[in-house]
């Protein structure tokens, strides 16, 4: 396959990954049809709730978990910083709508695409910060 | 607070980060009122342009803290530094997935716009003075 890494460490973020996401699909299938057919309430609502989130915080751990495997201090720079403009990206998508939505009547976005924006944009950074170094 | 053994290159960080972050409150302190005085009735690209204000000089926060980890020589510094960030992203992150959830399916109240950047402000000074704390 292709899409495998080369390094070792990077090999067993994709072992770590890919069954985290397979949790999260199977989470969040549990807790959308409880709440669709039976409407819980109380602790248990809460813990439903929080059920799919956990895979999630699962796959931000296996990204540490990389972090501190990689033993290619430049590829770990790379990922590092690419992080970080993700985060920033993320976060500065999030007050843009969170202002547009409190106060023009944008239609509501969930903050759960915060999480989606830092990948989509520690995606897009990596090419740039590794232009940078050439 | 100020440590006196900090060279002049990592003052001069701190005092430019502190501006930043002090500047990003401000701004959105400002926006949040116009809007509110405005009554809600501002759009088209005024109110995008509004909205964007408050992320620049988050956006600088970014610019800078690569800046000084890019500069910095000290690398005990540098380590904990982005250790510190690293930690806070993570916190922010969970926290964001976390909420959404419980807004999906516990109709909990929208998060404020700025609240995940004060998530991560603290959620990073916290983890900075815990990590150094810990490896002294």
């Amino acid at each position: 396959m292709i899409c495998i890494p080369n390094s070792k460490a990077g090999r067993r973020y994709v072992y770590r990954l890919a069954p985290t996401m397979l949790v999260y699909l199977l989470f969040l299938y549990i807790a959308q049809s409880i709440f669709h057919h039976h409407h819980p309430t109380g602790l248990l609502a809460y813990f439903l709730a929080v059920l799919p989130a956990l895979p999630l915080i699962g796959s931000l751990v296996v990204v540490g978990l990389y972090v501190s495997e990689e033993s290619d201090e430049f590829e770990r720079s790379i990922l590092v910083q690419s992080m970080i403009w993700g985060l920033g990206g993320a976060l500065s998508v999030g007050t843009v709508w969170g202002f547009l939505e409190d106060f023009t009547n944008a239609p509501h976005i969930s903050i759960f695409y915060v999480y989606v924006f830092f990948w989509i944009f520690m995606g897009i950074s990596q090419p740039f910060i590794r232009h940078k170094y050439r | 607070m100020l440590n006196k053994n900090l060279s002049r290159f990592q003052r001069r960080s701190l005092a430019l980060f502190s501006a930043s972050i002090l500047l990003t409150a401000l701004i959105t302190m400002f926006i949040h009122d116009y809007f509110r005085l405005q009554h809600h009735s501002t759009h088209g690209p005024l109110a995008w342009t509004l909205a964007l204000l408050p992320s620049l000089p988050f956006l600088g926060t970014i610019v800078l803290a690569l800046r000084y980890i890019g500069r910095e020589r000290d690398e005990y510094i540098r380590a904990q530094i982005l250790l510190a960030l690293l930690q806070g992203s993570f916190i922010t992150l969970a926290f964001t997935v976390v909420y959404a959830f419980f807004e999906n399916y516990l109709k909990i109240p929208s998060a404020p716009a700025m609240a995940y950047v004060d998530v991560f402000l603290i959620a990073s000074m916290i983890a900075l003075r815990i990590d150094l704390r810990s490896a002294q």
